[in-house]
């Protein structure tokens, strides 16, 4: 106990040396816990950015790699002229497929973008002559006889226009009544058509859960739908015998032009829903229009391309990406946060050295007072205690101003260096505050070493006797 | 009156680290309870030495010093210094930045004497030295070197060791203070039956000593003219 209390004294005797060095602790444990702030406080925004962004990366037709491997073939035609031909089917991965690569560990999520026609009795048609410019002829569901007869074609030639049996099959299969398109997005940032201007909600709501849609106000007319009405529909092939039933919660107007109206047709019959809306319907023909993966990292990519490789993708496809959108938010923040980190070091360690330093100095100074201790009998082990105990209040005195100062500086400093971040709204962080006592626990064990190997080196009896 | 031995040396020899000279050669001497002892010899002799082996400060090259019949090279030298052993030492040896009375208090912790009572015993020796109340609150550097003495005396007191050593304590003292200081190691001794080695070099001190040794060539001796 006098020893707790002959260090407190001792701090007091020595006020001056005391001061200096409770400030350079002071100004260190500051530096450190401002630093380890702004370093985890833009961590944490790097870590939203990159749950929020990731990478993100698109299935696409690796050309480079095609052409160089399968060189199109020159073939001379019958008047002499040359043309090139490419005697290799890329098969384009489908719906399912992407939904097989999107279950990977490297995938944060997916955007999906798809669309399914529609078949409805009971909803009334936008008529062509609200569809500007428009000349919809609609070949679903004839016969093979009818398509012959409408295409002047054998049934060769009509394989040859639609690609495939199976293709030519569908046609035959799809309903009559199939009178719209049912689109499904993951996200609302997918409708482009919104973000461009080209449509715009004049009513409700978007589309965020299952069975929710919007449809056109031309559509809406047409058929007397406000917010909040159902409508049933089914799906386009002969097979879809089961209706689902969609809430509207919004209503859009176009403002395509009309060029652009003609060549989409049926525009006004586009209802808007949720990607697993659609996936869930069990319609037939749902098919894949785009789907972006959200990597989680950089890293991420060539490890996720291997993989959908690996999962049947063919060879001559490739991962499309670009680390631009994710870098421009991440990069900035990175780097301050490798300054702060490297600031945090650098300040613990200047920090140290200059309390090693005078740590140094002092026990230099207190050799004597050491001898005269040891000379009264002090043990060994009570001298460096009570020196431990004199460092330790600094620290701790130190400690909590420089947590003080802390709670105090750090929103309006990382306001200045990070801006307006969600985090920065965020006090002193605890792990701040945790590594700053570890810090001040490392000065004092660092000053406790120094004492102790004084005390062990200078066997204390011809300090005095040298005196003499 | 029966004599009771306290410190003995056994053939005792010394020679500093890194020297080649012996300074104490082979010395033997029991030194007994309440008793003054005086210790002459021109400067260089090994008093010091010879001192600070009894203190528990250093271990003798050769030979033994034994305290109440234990070798003390064989104890614990911390415990000896703070309860057995009282030192003069010839530069004080006090604490500079703290006052007179802090260092006689710290002296007595150490000892492992705390609280109230311990502070009530630091005035009073310090009374008994001849340094007052306003005196012993004052730092050391602001004491005189004679005062600086009498507080080293009473710190040596302090611990209530029954051995106290004392190197030139009348140094720095005019004749009456001196006569003060000789008065208080006659009262230690002869009142609180400590046993008391004064190293000095004047021979009005050595007039009150029970007992007058000479160190010369390293050797110890009664003092002949004695
Ligand atoms: N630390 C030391 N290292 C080497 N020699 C020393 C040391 N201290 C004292 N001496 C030598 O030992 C001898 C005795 O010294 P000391 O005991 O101080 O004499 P005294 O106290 O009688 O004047 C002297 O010759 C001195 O030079
Ligand atoms: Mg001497």
């Amino acid at each position: 106990m006098y020893i707790l209390k002959n260090a407190w004294k001792n701090l007091r005797r020595n006020k001056g040396r005391n001061f200096m060095v409770l400030l350079i602790a002071l100004i260190t444990l500051t530096s450190v816990t401002l630093s380890f702030s702004i370093k985890t406080i833009s961590d944490l925004a790097i870590t939203r950015y990159k749950n929020n962004f990731g990478v993100q990366a698109n299935i696409t037709v690796d050309w480079e790699k095609f052409n160089h491997e399968i060189p199109p073939a020159e073939k001379v035609n019958a008047d002499g002229s040359i043309s090139v031909e490419q005697n290799y089917e890329l098969s384009a991965p489908g719906l399912a497929d992407y939904l097989k690569y999107a279950d990977s560990q490297y995938v944060k999520r997916t955007l999906y973008d798809a669309s399914v026609a529609f078949a409805s009795d009971t909803l009334i048609p936008v008529p062509n002559n609200l569809r500007p410019g428009a000349e919809i002829i609609d070949i679903g569901g004839m016969t093979l006889d009818e398509l012959k007869k409408f295409f002047h074609e054998d049934e060769a030639g009509l394989k040859e226009i639609f690609g495939s049996t199976e293709e030519l099959q569908k046609v035959m299969d799809t309903k009559r009544n199939c009178i719209g398109t049912l689109w499904g997005f993951t996200d609302i940032s997918l409708l482009t058509d919104f973000t461009e201007g080209k449509r715009k909600l004049e009513q409700g709501e978007f589309p965020a859960e299952q069975g929710e849609c919007i449809v056109s106000t031309v559509f809406a007319e047409q058929n007397n739908l406000e917010t909040g009405d159902t409508i049933s529909v089914s799906g386009p092939n002969k097979a879809d015998t089961e209706e689902i039933t969609l809430k509207v919660t919004g209503i859009y107007a176009d403002y395509f032009s009309e060029a652009s109206a003609a060549e989409l047709g049926m525009v006004y019959a586009d209802v808007i829903t949720t990607f697993d809306t659609i996936m869930d319907s069990g319609f037939h023909d749902i098919s894949i229009n785009d789907a972006t993966f959200i990597l989680n990292t950089p890293d991420s990519v060539p490890l996720f391309l291997k993989e959908i490789h690996h999962k049947g993708l063919n060879e001559y496809y490739t991962l499309a990406y670009s680390t631009e959108d994710y870098e421009s938010n991440t990069k900035p923040l990175e780097n301050i946060s490798r300054i702060a980190k490297v600031f945090t070091l650098s300040a613990s360690v200047a920090g140290a050295a200059i309390l090693l330093l005078i740590s140094f100095f002092n026990i230099r100074e207190r050799k004597y007072e050491i001898g005269v201790l040891r000379a009264m009998g002090m043990k060994k082990t009570d001298v460096v205690k009570g020196m431990v105990y004199e460092t330790l209040i600094l620290m701790f005195i130190s400690f909590t101003f420089s947590v003080f100062l802390g709670f105090v500086l750090t929103k309006p400093m990382a306001a200045a260096l990070l801006g307006n971040l969600n985090e920065v709204n965020k006090t002193l962080p605890p792990a701040a505050i945790l590594f700053s006592a570890v810090i001040s626990l490392a000065f004092s064990v660092l000053a406790g070493v120094c004492s102790l190997l004084a005390v062990m080196r200078h066997e204390p009896m011809w300090i005095l006797v040298e005196r003499n | 009156m029966k004599t009771v031995s306290i410190l003995t040396l056994k053939d005792i020899s010394y020679g500093y680290d890194g020297t080649k000279r012996t300074v104490l050669h082979n010395i033997s001497y029991t030194f007994e309870k309440g008793k003054l002892y005086c210790i002459t010899g021109a400067s260089g002799e090994g008093k010091t030495t010879l001192l600070s082996l009894m203190a528990g400060l250093d271990l003798c090259s050769s030979g033994k010093i034994y305290y109440e019949n234990r070798d003390i090279a064989l104890t614990d030298r911390d415990e000896y210094r703070s309860k057995k052993v009282g030192v003069v030492f010839q530069g004080y040896n006090l604490l500079q930045n703290v006052t007179a009375a802090e260092n006689i208090m710290l002296s007595m912790n150490i000892a492992g004497k705390q609280g109230k009572q311990a502070n009530k015993v630091a005035y009073a020796l310090l009374e008994q030295v001849g340094i007052d109340q306003e005196k012993a609150d004052r730092k050391i550097l602001k004491l005189s070197g004679g005062e600086q003495q009498r507080v080293a005396i009473a710190r040596a007191a302090a611990n209530g060791s029954p051995v106290l050593i004392a190197d030139e304590p009348t140094g720095n003292l005019d004749a009456e203070n001196e006569r003060a200081v000789m008065d208080i190691f006659k009262k230690f001794s002869h009142e609180e039956n400590k046993c008391v080695i004064v190293v000095t070099h004047s021979q009005k001190a050595v007039g009150e000593a029970d007992v007058a040794l000479e160190l010369k060539r390293g050797e110890l001796s009664l003092h002949t003219d004695h």
